[in-house]
């Protein structure tokens, strides 16, 4: 029997939580912008759809992966957070993405926190680092912010990038 | 929580389950080659991999998906079968891929033929489509022995398509296509009446 799970996380303001089918319009408008340039994009709706189940599967076959994660209130469906490990990966990533409309909020800090922090105590990432390309000013700021050094140069499927060491999370 | 449980089919050779880790070198295998030209391929190492795990979402997502074909006594695999649907899709499809080594001996038939009657029985479909490559005869073939018809009338997923309609929940029911199809898959069970003379999946 395959089966998996997808742990739900709870923060002030956000439900970090599996992927679902209902998020896939908000996913093609943020694949179809200009924001999605420095994470993969753009993409179109089937390249949506696949990234979509994807990151089901990734769970499946890492045991991590994910989450997206939308606002408490209202439900809506902010951004994703959580860790990225295929092929071209050195080493397991933490990854990140927000929409538009939740921007300068603090989300995806929020998110990448509550992440991080799960990740370390329940699958023993405690020491994990993020790619960010170059030009992704607001990225850098906000891994900086996060306690998260430059820690070397690097190349990601044939683009240069930038390797931020996050703080090691203390797990006991 | 969001968990997932695949059903496992069980036919005279074959246990269909879903697709786990461990049976991903095959599937990578044949993604690299010239074998899946018709499937979107060949893949880099990256597409190939997040295929693979879409495979798994899909069944999160849609409820249905496609299954490793494992043979019965050995556990190895031979390809994979089942339902299809993509965000372009423009209808549920019946898909499947086989192996390059495994191909010949009628697993994508009994595979297909078994997932289709899950989809029909189980689920309640009404009815399902194959979008094949004009260009790949193997495929059309075995729609054809599925009892599959050429569907000019129907939307493709992009135009380089053809689309073969399978007969209904209510057509297959008891038919003379299923009972041929079913004496087919029982002669390639037993190697004396081995079908020979064409290309076979």
């Amino acid at each position: 029997m395959t089966s998996f799970a997808i742990p739900t996380v709870e923060t002030d303001r956000l439900i970090l939580r599996a992927p679902k089918l209902s998020d896939l319009p908000r996913m093609e408008a943020f694949f179809a912008s200009k924001r999605s340039a420095y994470v993969g994009g753009p993409r179109d709706a089937m390249a949506c759809f696949t990234s979509l189940t994807s990151r089901i599967g990734h769970w499946a076959v890492r045991g991590f992966g994910l989450w997206h994660f939308e606002d408490k209130t209202t439900g809506t469906f902010m951004g994703w957070a959580g860790i990225i490990d295929a092929p071209g990966w050195h080493e397991p990533e933490l990854g990140w993405s927000v929409m538009e409309d939740g921007e300068g909020k603090g989300y995806a800090s929020e998110a990448v926190l509550a992440a991080r922090d799960y990740v370390a105590r329940h699958f023993g990432l405690g020491h994990l680092m993020s790619y960010i390309a170059p030009a992704n000013d607001r990225s850098i700021t906000m891994a900086k912010r996060l306690g998260a050094e430059f820690e070397r140069e690097h190349s990601l499927m044939g683009k240069s990038c930038h390797i931020y060491r996050h703080p090691k999370v203390e797990t006991v | 929580m969001a968990t997932k449980n695949i059903p496992i089919l069980e036919t005279k050779r074959l246990v269909l389950r879903g697709p786990d880790a461990e049976d991903y070198a095959a599937f990578k295998a044949t993604f690299a080659s010239y074998r899946s030209r018709f499937m979107g391929g060949p893949l880099n190492p990256y597409e190939t991999w997040m295929l693979y795990a879409a495979e798994i979402g899909h069944w999160t997502i849609r409820g249905y998906g496609m299954w490793m074909i494992h043979d019965k006594e050995t556990d190895e695999t031979y390809g994979m079968a089942g339902g299809w649907m993509p965000a372009a899709w423009p209808e549920k499809e019946i898909a499947w891929i086989i192996w390059p080594s495994a191909v010949g001996h009628g697993y994508a038939l009994e595979a297909a033929h078994a997932a289709r009657k899950y989809f029909y029985n189980e689920l309640g479909w009404d009815g399902a489509v194959s979008y094949l490559d004009p260009k790949n005869l193997d495929s059309i073939r075995l729609a054809e022995r599925l009892g599959a018809v050429k569907d000019k009338e129907a939307a493709s997923v992009d135009g380089n398509d053809v689309v073969y309609r399978h007969p209904s929940a209510e057509q297959l029911a008891n038919s003379q296509i299923n009972d041929g199809i079913e004496m087919e898959i029982s002669h390639y069970a037993d190697p004396l009446f081995k079908p020979k003379g064409y290309a076979l999946d």
